[in-house]
Parts: structure tokens; C-alpha cells; sequence
């Protein structure tokens, strides 16, 4: 058995680049999750706007913060819980398991982040006193959409050379 | 290699090459005192801790994260048991700190092979089984490093056992798990292996740890995919490496008796091993964690003699008890375990390397 063709070596390489890709994009989701709660618990112009709208008096305050925190601890779980299924599935996928559902999954929040990225910008433009958190948060969303892509190309290659492989085995037999 | 190979398989093996039943209990002594002699050991007998062939667990466990202890493992077991086959190997794309550890890549064959066996020319029976120990670990401890290196020595947990029957190979997947305390079931695929370790220098990074125990059993077959073969799945034919290990080490030690020339790599005596070849191969084949008994009782055939079994403090006395401590047999071991390690340090740091520092002889009393 020809254990080192090219395709093979190609075929290990890919699989442990998806794998990668999927380690990293359920880490990628912790950050996510505690970005979207410290966002919104230590950003005061956020809760300031839902009280205002909400016109919570002084003595509901305890308990709309309780509420508040409530859903963001929902919103976090939903993130990580989204990121884990994406990864798991990429890391599944590298190990054999043809399962692609998390491809469909993938690319949604490929898209969504990419279109948030314009929003960096508008951010930046009405003020510059949070410059640093802007920038850092778009470089870690740039390279969330860099381990999507890099995914994508994983299983594309994967299921090219597993084609092609299952060809040369069956032109050989 | 386990003591089976390393004393009763020298022991056969320095009888074919002519030797005298004494002369071969030196011999396959010395070879085997290299897997014991560490610090703790000599420093039990007051005899100097730079000539240690070999580290304890605990004593790997206790040293400190600084350049110099480093370099003194990397003496340690690049000299005795991983030999770098090829010091100025060539690699493309890949920085100067990698390449330091991908030369220490160990291998039988090369030019530092050479140079083990041409050290013991001349030289007490003692160096000549250090030189057997070192030849022999070359094919057993092949494409693992002798210093502390993810990036080389480490493994996926992917391993299968190749196995042949009726001319055709079958496969079968092994599994690992952390219990150093429990033997390997060889009839289950179950191993003993070390744990990952993420930290590239960390000590349970040296060696085969990753492999588990699967070098050291003579009658094993199996592919694996190592850290350093950018995605090329390794074949360990065991069976046939040991086979060429001991035929070579006859050679080797014609060569010491000034019977076959100088010695050159890849070359093996076949003639005088053939006549015991199928007796060799299912000794080697047969599926067992230590082949002792079936060495010993092949050994013993060949001269006739009784083969003591291996007493790591037989020559303890003698050496504590010598007003002239370089005529007893653990003061001469000990000039061929200094001899050895500052050839193979000189040989690395003089390549460029810095892996293992300069050996002066004066280190390592710590």
C-alpha cells in the first residue's frame, strides 16, 4: 500500500489544516461570547439607551439589570453553542465523518461578519476615543473570516483529492 | 532497545564475531550498564556524574529550564541512545532553530556510526559495548531525536500494527493510553504512551515517549505520522531492523578484532548470522514485551557457556574498593562513556550546532 502518494500526503495536510480551523473557530467563539457581554455591560451608552427607551424607574433598575444580564447570558451560550457546532463539525469532517451541515451554518456567519465589517468604519468615524477597540475587534473578526475561508478551502480540497484518490483506486483495481 | 538486545543479543552477537566467553561478558555488560549508569548511580559509588550514560525519570523530572541542563540531556541522549545520523541534513524553508533539532534525528548508518566504532578500536571490551549499545539504538530509535523537541519527536495517536499472514498485510489499529504502571497488551493493541506535552522543549518531549514502548519490541511492524516528516507516514519494520542491528554489530566487531578492515555503514555481516538466520528471525518475531530467555538460550547454545544474567552492582565493589579506580571494569566503562560523549558533543557543536554545548568533562557534577 502506497501510504506516502501525493495525494495522500495532500489529504493528511488538509485535514489537519481543517481540524486547526475548527480548534480555532471554537475559540474564536469565547471571544465572541465575552466580547458581546463586556460590550454591553461596560459600554454605559448602551444600557443608558435601553433605559431611556424603556423609561425604568429607579426602583426596577435591580431587577432590569438582572433581565439584561439574563439575555446576554442567553445571546453568549447561543454563540458559543454556534461555534462549537461549526467547529465540531470541521473537526468531525477531518477525521472522515462526511456530515457537511456545518458548512451551511459557516458560511452565514461568513457573511454576517463580513457584512458588519463597514460598521468598523462608521464606528471609527464618529469618534476616535475608542479607536483601539475598534481596531482590535475588527482584526479578530478579519481573522474569523480568514479561518472560515481557510475551512471552506479545507473541504474543498478535501472532497477534491478523496474524489480522485477513490479514482486512482479504482482504475488500479 | 530493551536488555533481551542489548545484553543477551550482544552477547550471541560478539560470539559470532569471535570472541571468547569471557571477552563477550564484558562486552554485552558494557552494552547493557549503558542504560543504568546515570548520576544517581555513580554518585552511589563516588565515581565522577559526567561520564552517565543514561537519566532516571526522577532525575529528568528535577533539572532546571536553563540552556545548560538542556544541553547536558541532549548530551546524554544524542551520545548513548539517539546517534544523529546526519548532522548537516538539509531541509528547505525551515529557520536555523528548527534545522539544530532535525539534525539530531537519529539513524543508523551514519557518519557518527563511524566514528562510535572506530573510537572503540584499540580500546577496552567495555568501550566496545558501548559502541554496540549506541549501533544497536540507531535502528531501534530510528527518526526520534535525542533532545527535547515537539516540533520532531512528536506523533499523531494514529498508529496501526502491520501485520502478515499468508502473504498478505492486514492492519490493525493501536491504541495508547497514560499508565506507566501497566504492561502493554501486545494481543489487544494496547500501549503505553507519554502525554502531549504543547511546551517545545518540555523533557517529556524526548525520545520515542510518543511511540510508547513499540521501538524497543523486537516483533513489531507498524506505521505512524511523525511531527518532523511533513505529513509522510513512517513504516518501522522492527523485525528486519533488528535483524540488521545485530548483523551489523558482528560486522562491527570483526572490524574491532582487526578482522574485517575498517568499518564501513550499510554493510552487514550476512555470511557468518546466516546459518542462524531462522533461528535469529523467530526469536526477533516472536510476539513477547522481552525476549531474555530466548536470546540467553540461543547465546548459551552458540558457546556452550553459561550467560550470567545482568546484576547492575556486579562490579560495584571492585570499583569502590580500587586504589587505581581506571583498572576496574566500571573506571574503564566510565573512560569509554567520556570518550563517547565528547566525540558526539564535538562532533554536533563542531557542525554548528548548539544543542549540546561543549563538553569539557568538568559539567553535569549537579
Amino acid at each position: 500500500m502506497n501510504y506516502n502518494s501525493e495525494n495522500e500526503i495532500k489529504l493528511r495536510r488538509h485535514r489537519n489544516n481543517l481540524a486547526g480551523c475548527g480548534s480555532g473557530f471554537i475559540l474564536f467563539g469565547l471571544w465572541s461570547a465575552i466580547k458581546t457581554f463586556m460590550q454591553t455591560m461596560f459600554d454605559k451608552t448602551v444600557l443608558k439607551e435601553i433605559k431611556d427607551a424603556t423609561e425604568i424607574s429607579s426602583e426596577d433598575m435591580f431587577f432590569f439589570n438582572i433581565i439584561v444580564v439574563i439575555i446576554l447570558f442567553i445571546i453568549a451560550a447561543f454563540v458559543i453553542l454556534l461555534h462549537l457546532y461549526i467547529g465540531a463539525g470541521a473537526i468531525r469532517y477531518s477525521k472522515g465523518k462526511e456530515k457537511k451541515g456545518f458548512l451551511v451554518l459557516a458560511a452565514i456567519t461568513f457573511l454576517a461578519i463580513l457584512c458588519m465589517m463597514p460598521s468598523y468604519f462608521n464606528s471609527a468615524k464618529e469618534g476616535l476615543e475608542h479607536i483601539d477597540t475598534i481596531i482590535v475587534s475588527a482584526a479578530a473578526d478579519i481573522m474569523v473570516l480568514f479561518i472560515l475561508a481557510d475551512m471552506f478551502y479545507s473541504v474543498t480540497q478535501i472532497k477534491k483529492l478523496t474524489a480522485s484518490g477513490t479514482k486512482e483506486d479504482g482504475d488500479a483495481g | 532497545m530493551q536488555a533481551d538486545f542489548h545484553y543477551y543479543a550482544t552477547y550471541a552477537a560478539a560470539y559470532l564475531a569471535g570472541f571468547t566467553h569471557e571477552e563477550c561478558m564484558d562486552i554485552c555488560y558494557g552494552a547493557q550498564f549503558v542504560d543504568l549508569c546515570s548520576k544517581t548511580y555513580l554518585k552511589g559509588i563516588k565515581a565522577p556524574q559526567t561520564a552517565a550514560t543514561t537519566m532516571l525519570q526522577l532525575e529528568m523530572m528535577d533539572i532546571t529550564a536553563d540552556i545548560a541542563a538542556f544541553q547536558g540531556i541532549t548530551r546524554i541522549w544524542s551520545s548513548f541512545h539517539f546517534l544523529p545520523r546526519n548532522l548537516n541534513a538539509q531541509k528547505p524553508q525551515r529557520t536555523k532553530r528548527y534545522m539544530n533539532k532535525y539534525r539530531l534525528i537519529c539513524g543508523p548508518n551514519g557518519e557518527l556510526a563511524k566514528e562510535t566504532v572506530a573510537l572503540a578500536m584499540g580500546k577496552p571490551l567495555q568501550s566496545v559495548g558501548i559502541a554496540m549499545h549506541v549501533i544497536a539504538d540507531t535502528w531501534a530509535h530510528q527518526h526520534f531525536a535525542g533532545a527535547p523537541s515537539l516540533v520532531i519527536n512528536n506523533t499523531t495517536d494514529d498508529f496501526y500494527e502491520i501485520v502478515s499472514k499468508d502473504g498478505t498485510e492486514t492492519e490493525k489499529k493501536l491504541k495508547f493510553r497514560h499508565n506507566p504502571s501497566a504492561a502493554d497488551d501486545t494481543e489487544n493493541g494496547i500501549y503505553t504512551n507519554s502525554l502531549f506535552q504543547r511546551n517545545e522543549n518540555s523533557v517529556m518531549n524526548i525520545g520515542h515517549g510518543r511511540a510508547g514502548h513499540l521501538p524497543d519490541y523486537s516483533f513489531i511492524k507498524y506505521r505512524y505520522l511523525p511531527a518532523w516528516d511533513d505529513y509522510k507516514v513512517m513504516v518501522k519494520d522492527n523485525p528486519s531492523d533488528y535483524y540488521k542491528a545485530f548483523t551489523q554489530m558482528v560486522y562491527a566487531m570483526k572490524c574491532i578484532r582487526g578482522e574485517a578492515g575498517e568499518f564501513e555503514t550499510g554493510v552487514y555481516d550476512i555470511k557468518t548470522v546466516e546459518p542462524y538466520e531462522e533461528r535469529i528471525m523467530k526469536i526477533i518475531r516472536k510476539r513477547q514485551l522481552i525476549a531474555s530467555d530466548d536470546w540467553k538460550e540461543f547465546g548459551m547454545e552458540l558457546s556452550g557457556r553459561e550467560v550470567e544474567d545482568f546484576n547492575v552492582n556486579r562490579f560495584r565493589d571492585e570499583y569502590m574498593s580500587a586504589e587505581r579506580k581506571e583498572d576496574s571494569f566500571i573506571g574503564r566503562f566510565i573512560e569509554g562513556a567520556l570518550a563517547q560523549k565528547g566525540m558526539v558533543s564535538s562532533s554536533i557543536s563542531g557542525s554548528g550546532n548548539p544543542l549540546a554545548g561543549k563538553f569539557t568533562g568538568a559539567q553535569e557534577n549537579r
